[in-house]
């Protein structure tokens, strides 16, 4: 497989470069860990490149970013005069300039539903590039609508995006777990350690055939370092003698001479299976109260 | 039994609530920042204390309320003015709670938004309303703004959504000032205990969004809870001080220092201590 010969992290330092065409990126982020480190990355990525022209769609950010080149309002202007604002930004389609073309919008969330693949399809373009966040734990609105059928906007975004990185926070050396997290943000109880520099994502990278390729990395925003993830949790559960000591007054660990005792202990499957080790057969023997008839077919199979 | 050593009240690296940065000239690029403090609680950890600090804090440059005699006594010459606006008390209440800890009278003002609210906008349009409510803060973009119980206004104007409160009112009052601490009650998510939200009820899913939304645009948050194993007597209820979503996001150069710290409220005081 062609996949299994790329590296993941090459993978992703070319996307957040956008080194190749992906017309629309979503980070999936929540309140545990923000989407804004590795929008920082994005930009940290095509800083280097030829003057970048980065435009910001706020629908929720008051402060206009130090990268921007252009900073749109959305409370300012109104809703519907965002994608006129926005074109009126950008180079044309046939202008062959080099710099890289980024949109960047904070939350999707806000858009409307029935709006939302109309916002999208009418920014996205070639030369264009559209970052965008989509908050996973701010609930969406009761339709107004009433498409029963129709998806709802993560489902949506998902079909749409080129690229997905799906944000959550590294758990691996802080006291909670994945449940308690989810349980203690429910409950507005933000508790220490979010929002660090380090962070795990899920990377999907939609090919242009369809086919998605898609892996777990940590990113270091500090040190600008990329790495699959690797689930030390799972590692960790080898059972060692020390793990037995001190739990009960009973003895619970094993000398060397019982485990060697214990391994030379023939299992009785093992032995089964040896037996015929050329394969199986049925063996009729016939008894003296059999009838067999050659001419019946139905009688006996053998 | 010992009693516990007594806490400093920091939110930042510099050993600041608001750090002097913050303060200074808030500004990048020649434009003006906006930040966002967010305060939770719930019924039995009331924020009245904390409110109270933070306001001397703007005023005076450090809690000194709350922290004894702190080292980083600078006051703050600077013309900048504290707004104070609650929906759920009367102008009283806080003068009273602010002149018994010799908070300078000038340096804050204290908005009265409540006072017949229903009775004056019954049939006025929703932005309306908001726009009436946003002009009665002063346009002064170098204050600070302490915003009490503003998930309130949910219940109060008909057919308001989160979206429309913070598009309308949180977001234009951001860019009105420097700083806005925002006070919140979350009881409404204590009540019911185990159960996930309920989608399907208006008034759970706006208050939902909003206080989320509110997470999002905070550089810090704090929250306010009681004891997880009940009621104690040394003990009030815990702080806990944690990164708010644009806490990646700011220009400051100084970190949040998160931290959890117990608190005892006592007759006149409160008091800070290590977890």
């Amino acid at each position: 497989m062609a996949s299994t010969s790329h590296n993941p992290a090459i993978l992703l330092k070319r996307t957040l470069s956008l080194a190749d065409p992906s017309g629309f990126m979503v980070c999936y982020d929540s309140m545990a860990q923000t989407s804004s480190l590795l929008i920082n990355e994005i930009i940290h990525n095509i800083s280097g490149s030829s003057d970048p022209n980065i435009t910001y769609i706020a629908f929720e950010t008051v402060n206009k970013p130090s990268y921007a080149t252009n900073f749109v309002d959305v409370n300012d202007i109104g809703f519907t005069k965002v994608i006129e604002t926005v074109q009126s930004l950008l180079p044309l389609a046939n202008q062959t300039s080099r710099s890289k073309n980024l949109i960047i919008v904070d939350s999707l969330n806000h858009i409307p539903l029935s709006h939302l693949s109309s916002f999208i399809t009418s920014l996205v373009a070639p030369h264009i590039t559209l970052l965008s966040t989509y908050h996973k734990d701010l609930l969406s609105n009761i339709p107004t609508h009433s498409l029963d059928n129709y998806p709802n906007a993560e489902t949506l975004l998902q079909f749409m995006a080129t690229s997905i990185f799906d944000i959550d926070p590294l758990l691996n050396n802080s006291t909670l777990d994945e449940t308690e997290l989810r349980y203690s943000l429910d409950k507005f109880h933000i508790p220490k350690g979010l929002n660090r520099s380090q962070f795990k994502i899920t990377f999907t990278n939609r090919r242009r055939s369809g086919r998605s390729l898609i892996h777990d990395l940590v990113v270091d925003a500090k040190k600008h370092t990329y790495d699959l993830y690797e689930d030390v949790a799972e590692e960790a559960t080898e059972e060692t003698p020390e793990m037995l000591q001190g739990l009960t007054t009973f003895n619970l660990s094993t000398s060397a001479k019982q485990k060697e005792a214990k391994d030379q202990v023939a299992l009785p499957f093992l032995e089964a299976q040896s037996e015929f080790a050329g394969g199986t057969a049925i063996v009729y023997e016939y008894e003296k109260d059999d009838d067999y008839d050659e001419e019946d077919p139905y009688e006996d199979p053998f | 039994m010992s009693t516990p050593q007594r806490q400093d009240f920091i939110l930042f690296n510099d050993q600041s609530v608001i750090p002097k940065e913050l303060n200074d000239v808030a500004t990048i690029d020649s434009e003006q920042q906006h930040h966002m403090f967010l305060i939770t609680s719930a019924l039995g950890t009331q924020p009245y204390w904390l409110i109270n600090a933070l306001v001397e804090t703007s005023v005076s440059g450090s809690p000194l309320s709350l922290n004894g005699s702190s080292i980083n006594r600078c006051s703050n010459n600077d013309n900048t003015i504290t707004v104070i606006a609650s929906f759920i008390h009367e102008k009283k209440f806080y003068n009273t709670a602010l002149q018994k800890l010799k908070v300078n009278s000038n340096k804050y003002q204290i908005l009265d938004i409540i006072t017949d609210f229903v009775m004056k906008n019954i049939d006025k349009p929703r932005d309306k309303v908001l726009d009436m409510l946003l002009d009665k803060f002063p346009k002064d973009t170098q204050s600070t703004i302490i915003l009490e119980q503003s998930e309130l206004l949910l219940a109060l104007l008909k057919g308001l959504t989160s979206d429309e409160l913070n598009r309308r009112f949180i977001l234009p009052l951001m860019k009105r000032c420097k700083l806005l601490i925002v006070a919140t009650n979350i009881d409404f998510f204590q009540n019911n205990e185990d159960e996930p939200v309920d989608t399907n009820n208006r008034d759970s899913l706006e208050i939902t969004r909003f206080v989320t939304s509110l997470v999002y645009a905070s550089l810090v948050v704090m929250n306010l809870r009681s004891l997880d194993t009940g009621r104690a007597k040394d003990v009030t209820g815990s702080l806990m001080i944690s990164k708010g979503g644009q806490s990646n996001n700011s220009s400051l150069s100084v970190d949040i220092v998160e931290n959890e710290y117990l608190y005892l409220t006592e007759k006149e005081s409160t008091r800070l201590f290590y977890r």
